[in-house]
């Protein structure tokens, strides 16, 4: 049986590749799809805990998380279709009317 | 344009993942000795339960409603 650190590792792994994401790209897209793979890590961890503690109720969160995260996704590329429209480019470092 | 690797960012990254799987590897996790195989019939039992997550799975969907008619509304063409 698979001991239950290899899907923590895994899930670190995942995290990590999207901390990199997030603070290398300057493409706002790709800072996204960063993102989008953090929360994947936080849901593998999440159905891994809720398996190996025989409680069924974490994988009921793990599919809600899922379309919270659609949710996020589709409202941030929104955000930055408006930013486009705005403003022309979208560097993000020339985005900083958000801030306060 | 071409996004230059930086060193620092990889050497940054290296370090967190490592960080990471040390502490995991640290602890003596739980252990159960048979996992029984979860099913989605048992999943849609346990949303669609009055005791179980029907309220939120509703809530859900009106956060979900909300989040789709805020996207339409913020990326629509401004009407002359």
């Amino acid at each position: 049986m698979i001991p239950l650190s290899y899907y923590l590792t895994l899930s670190a792994i995942l995290f990590s590749i999207g901390v990199y994401g997030v603070i290398s790209r300057r493409n706002p897209i790709r800072i996204l799809m960063a993102i989008e793979i953090m929360i994947n890590a936080a849901n593998i961890n999440l159905a891994a805990f809720s398996a190996y503690t025989l409680d069924i109720s974490g994988q009921v969160l793990v599919t809600f998380s899922i379309a919270i995260a659609a949710a996020e996704a589709a409202i941030g590329l929104a955000i930055f279709l408006a930013i486009y429209r705005m403003y022309g480019n979208v560097d993000i470092e020339k985005i900083n009317f958000m801030r306060w | 344009m071409r996004e230059r690797i930086s060193i620092g960012k990889l050497v940054l990254f290296i370090l967190f993942y490592v960080i990471m799987a040390i502490s995991i590897l640290q602890v003596r996790w739980y252990q159960p000795t048979e996992i029984p195989r979860t099913s989605t019939a048992l999943l849609g039992k346990v949303i669609f339960n009055l005791q179980g997550f029907v309220i939120p799975f509703e809530i859900l969907s009106l956060v979900l409603l909300a989040a789709m008619i805020g996207a339409v509304y913020i990326a629509k063409e401004e009407v002359k």
